[in-house]
């Protein structure tokens, strides 16, 4: 389409399709916005952009399978990560290492390789805790701290996350490890949560927040919070304390930080 | 004549690196994953995915869910950096009458009115990225916006 009309016209689809996509600059001076559409929703989004094509000047609509290289690219990034000694997080292409808590994962789509200082932090508290009791993984991704906490001897864990690819994820990785874990999709500052010994969630500040209040009656005796930038440690203490649950221990990386939270 | 040139170390570190490729994409704000556009755009870059998606939902977590352009730049040695703007001016007034499309003859045939108060929130939401020193220039830019899709402002 025509670069003038490209701003307002891509913001419009990608509101009404409820999806994100990728503008091309072209050296013509025109611009070309790509979308990804699953199989379930393929004639939606079909629909929905030549509807949007016909409304602009010079628009044309065009169709392709995708080129599944990215997921080969992307797993080229997928190095083991060992942490304390304990635990190795690693694609299932490389060994396991003796005398240390396996995880096997494929990232495939959703969050949560084990790479990312976050998950490392929440590893590495979830060490730190005495294992039993109900656990709560809230935005599990691809499902790792789940699985390591059912590894660890947490039971029974639960997880749910708001994206349907992380569901997908975590059920295939809990499979391939050998564990159970109950999965759900739900937004958890609209639905009811269950009352857990353990609450892992590694989400934003603002999540995390408004998952205080939205606890209500479920205040866990541990949560283990992670997401937060350095600077967003204080205010998401602050929101849980108004809940009794006061931090016991940290994980502080150069931008990103975890804490661990216990009840009063 | 003296030239003066005023910078600070950071952007000179930020230059100082060669720009391999510019990555525009619109994302829901605090929602990026490694699942598409995100993973085929940064995958075929050979950036790093996950601290791309944490970087930006903690950046744009206020705006939860709002489609939001950002442009990634790749440096030669695979690091990043990356800047969010804010939605088109039209978009967010289309958004505010809850209509799908401005008017095809703006000067006769008006769809709609916005309030005072919607011409100032849009033009809080638009600040950042408006050429405009106050909270009132800005308010009035908005006001020329909807003028020209056949909406029409209150006083």
């Amino acid at each position: 389409m025509p670069a003038s009309e490209a701003d307002v016209v891509i913001a419009r689809a990608c509101i009404q399709l409820g999806v994100g996509c990728r503008e091309e600059h072209r050296a013509d001076g025109r611009v070309a916005a790509h979308f990804w559409a699953t199989s379930t929703d393929l004639s939606r989004v079909r629909a929905a952009l030549a509807d949007l094509a016909a409304n602009v000047g010079d628009a044309i609509l065009e169709e392709a399978d995708e080129d599944p290289g990215w997921v080969t690219a992307m797993r080229t990034f997928h190095q083991p990560v060992d942490v304390m000694g304990r635990i190795r997080v690693r694609p299932p292409w490389h060994p396991a290492l003796p005398g240390m808590l396996d995880i096997v994962i494929d990232p495939a789509m959703a969050f949560g390789t084990g790479q990312h200082d976050t998950t490392r932090g929440c590893l590495e508290l979830l060490l730190g805790c005495a294992p039993g009791g109900a656990l709560l993984d809230i935005g599990c991704g691809s499902g790792v701290l789940a699985i390591a906490a059912s590894k660890l001897g947490f039971s029974p864990v639960w997880a749910c996350d708001i994206d349907p690819l992380a569901i997908d994820a975590t059920e295939e990785n809990a499979e391939i490890n050998g564990v159970e874990i109950e999965v759900t999709q739900r937004d958890v500052l609209v639905t009811p949560l269950p009352r857990a010994d353990v609450i892992l969630a590694n989400l934003t500040a603002t999540v995390l927040t408004s998952l205080a209040v939205a606890l209500g009656e479920s205040v866990p005796s541990v949560a283990i919070l992670s997401g937060m930038r350095l600077d967003e440690l204080r205010p998401v203490c602050e929101a849980w304390a108004e809940i009794g649950m006061i931090p016991a221990d940290r994980r502080l990386g150069a931008e990103w930080c975890s804490v661990k939270l216990v009840r009063q | 004549m003296r030239a003066f040139c005023i910078h600070d170390t950071y952007t000179e570190r930020a230059m100082a690196k060669k720009v391999l490729q510019i990555i525009k994409l619109q994302i829901p704000a605090g929602q990026a994953s490694p699942a598409p556009p995100v993973g085929p755009a940064l995958g075929a870059a050979s950036i790093n995915i996950m601290e791309f998606c944490k970087a930006f939902n903690a950046q744009t977590q206020a705006a939860n869910g709002t489609v939001t352009p950002v442009e990634i730049s790749v440096f030669e040695d695979r690091s990043f950096t990356f800047i969010t703007k804010t939605p088109p001016a039209p978009v967010l007034i289309l958004q505010a009458l809850g209509i799908p499309s401005g008017s095809a003859v703006p000067q006769t045939d008006k769809v709609g009115t916005l309030t005072k108060a919607q011409v100032r929130q849009i033009a809080e939401t638009k600040m950042p990225d408006l050429n405009a020193n106050s909270i009132e220039t800005a308010m009035s830019m908005i006001a020329g916006t909807a003028r020209s899709m056949g909406v029409l402002v209150e006083d």
